[in-house]
């Protein structure tokens, strides 16, 4: 209470600056910095499809390949999203890349599409922690044989986006950022020509996720985001397609898209950035800029994505591949739901009814003891240390851990979902998880 | 305007009291309802506000009437909170503050406006929105939800940025002795 009352007497400026206004703030920046590529790029895409536009039904319900629906909804979503940077009443788009105020159209705002809410809700109560292995153990899918730019070449018709993302320069100016995904949690099918899913993802560069919410619906959280797609490759969903699969790994180009209330897949009718089951990068494009990258490995091409970002920030959150697969250290405490040193692609389960974003210090000792004896290594001795920042983006709660042979080392449990982290303290200050794991390095600003 | 109700304070003009209701009456009654969730004891706690202002202006002039009454307003209901929790805890927003700040044991003989010149400076070393925040959770006792709302984030980033500024404040207070 004392320190309660301590606050009391702050500066009248402090008090007077931080006055609860009472409106809530939708996060949506960093959208603006697209605007111009995109309208650039978007120009001709809407140029190709107007043509279809005029003349093939918009419902789907006659359609054979979905072809129609997909390109309608594409150019009725280019539309939504220059109207929302231009505001109401209609976009001005140019038509070519040389924006000439004489080629500019008016795309009237009824024609923008807002899809319903997306069928799958992001629960923000759960935080992930990015406790993964080593990025060159990850696996994906099986991914080879599906092309998508090809996917029409034989009826003539041009996908919209198709035109414009050829290379990765692209993408990258166009996307809000680039994730990797973690794992793709759940996916729900909309009709026969759309899907949503949910996605736990990382961020990597060129930007991040800041949308956090849009019509009340929370379309991305630090880890979670809702992406929404149309289909490409066919009408029944399970076949080869550029749909997100449950089990897949990706590098995605993503984009907040007003008109889905989720994000989307910049790009993804030209190319999907995959890691395939033996670790290797596939681009499913035909376009030479975009297919070179095929047969990287993942800490290879996010590498490639980094240098390419140029000024833009560089990986902004490396996975922090922990020891060898163990136990859920979550098992000791029935209300936390994490499950540390998990196999990417994996889904988390949910070990207990309510996730506790902050644990305490008594809850992270026992956490911490039970786990090394549940790992079977005996009842250890832990004394509390400090809490840490471990690698710059894990807060952790620091013991200095006596094993029952006498050997000294650190163990760690994170603040905000009880991950157990066994350390040694390096020379310089800083922590390496044990287990042998290379790029398990890094400093642990320790703040005593 | 403020300069002008403090004149009316200071004249003991009674329009100072009906002027500071109509100017600062729903301010000091929304930092009472944050604290005590009684719409009644509320509106005690702000009136009991004007009567203590009337009584320290003069001699007392301050600088920022808002902010000056807003702390008198706090500080009768946190007295009020404490005599009604002596026996009793809960899980409002005063008893899940003190849990947050549980971690800074504070001697009781401490010097409050020393651990006082500690938070100043070490608010004011602080990004602007984050000090924010801190001052509408541990000053107008906000909850976590309502703050993530006002701002566009969500309650863990808040919840974290919460806890890591009371890790940085705790390190202060410890390098100044304060901190046991």
């Amino acid at each position: 209470m004392k320190i309660l009352k301590s606050i009391e007497n702050i500066d009248d400026e402090l008090i007077t600056r931080a006055e609860p206004t009472g409106q809530t703030r939708v996060r949506f920046t960093a959208r603006l910095k697209w605007a111009l590529p995109l309208a650039a790029c978007l120009a001709v895409a809407i140029y190709f499809a107007m043509p279809l536009l005029n003349t093939q039904p918009t419902d789907g319900a006659a359609d054979t390949d979905g072809a129609s629906d997909i390109l309608a909804g594409q150019a009725d979503n280019a539309a939504d999203s220059l109207e929302t940077e231009a505001g109401t009443g209609g976009a001005l788009i140019s038509v070519g890349t040389d924006a000439e105020p004489e080629n500019w159209q008016k795309i009237p705002s009824d024609e923008r599409v807002m899809l319903p809410a997306p069928p799958l809700k992001i629960d923000p109560s759960i935080m992930y922690e990015a406790c993964y292995i080593a990025l060159e153990d990850w696996r994906g899918l099986p991914a080879s044989g599906n092309v998508l730019n090809e996917k029409w070449g034989d009826t003539g018709t041009a996908a919209a986006d198709r035109l414009a993302f050829t290379d990765l320069d692209i993408l990258i100016k166009t996307a809000d950022a680039f994730v990797l995904t973690a794992n793709v949690i759940e996916i729900a099918a909309e009709g026969d020509n759309m899907q949503t899913a949910l996605v736990e993802y990382i961020p990597l560069a060129a930007g991040n996720l800041d949308t956090s919410e849009w019509n009340d619906i929370t379309v991305s959280t630090g880890n979670q985001v809702l992406i929404r797609q149309y289909l490409i490759g066919g009408c029944a969903m399970d076949e080869a397609s550029n749909l997100l699969r449950a089990g897949g790994i990706y590098v995605l180009p993503l984009r907040f898209q007003p008109g889905y209330s989720a994000y989307e897949v910049v790009g993804d009718f030209d190319v999907l950035f995959e890691l395939d089951d033996e670790g290797k990068m596939f681009s499913h494009s035909s376009y030479p800029e975009l297919n070179k990258y095929d047969g990287y490995t993942l800490p290879e091409f996010i590498s490639t994505l980094e240098a390419a970002t140029g000024e833009k920030p560089s990986l902004r959150a490396t996975p922090t591949p922990i020891n060898e697969p163990v136990e859920p250290a979550a098992a000791a405490s029935p209300n936390v739901f994490a499950a540390p040193n998990r196999l990417p692609g994996e889904p988390q389960e949910r070990l207990g009814e309510t996730y506790i974003s902050i644990i305490s210090q008594e809850d992270a000792y026992n956490l911490l003891t039970e786990t090394y004896a549940i790992q079977g290594l005996g009842a250890v001795k832990a004394e509390f240390r400090a809490i840490t920042t471990l690698w710059e983006k894990i807060d952790a709660y620091l013991f200095e851990v006596t094993l029952p042979d006498g050997t000294d080392e650190y163990g760690a449990i994170s603040v905000n979902a009880g991950a157990f982290i066994r350390l040694n303290k390096l020379a310089d200050g800083g922590f390496e998880a044990i287990a042998g794991i290379a790029a398990a390095e890094g400093s642990g600003e320790v703040r005593e | 305007m403020e300069t002008e109700i403090i004149d009316l304070f200071l004249k003991r003009s009674e329009d100072a009291l009906s002027v500071a209701t109509e100017k600062f009456g729903s301010y000091c009654r929304k930092i009472a309802e944050n604290i005590l969730h009684s719409g009644g004891d509320a509106e005690e706690c702000v009136n009991e506000t004007w009567l203590k202002a009337w009584n320290s202006i003069p001699p007392m002039k301050p600088r920022s009437l808002k902010a000056f009454l807003g702390k008198i307003t706090r500080n009768i209901a946190l007295d009020r909170w404490e005599a009604a929790h002596t026996q009793k805890r809960g899980g409002g927003v005063v008893e899940i503050a003190l849990d947050e700040l549980a971690e800074f044991a504070l001697p009781e003989d401490a010097d409050g406006g020393e651990i006082t010149r500690v938070i100043n400076e070490f608010l004011h070393a602080e990004p602007q929105e984050n000090s924010d925040i801190f001052v509408k959770r541990y000053w107008y006792l906000q909850n976590i939800k309502a703050i993530a709302a006002e701002y566009g984030y969500g309650e863990n980033k808040v919840t974290s940025l919460l806890f890591r500024m009371r890790g940085r404040l705790k390190q202060k207070l410890e390098s100044e002795d304060i901190v046991i």
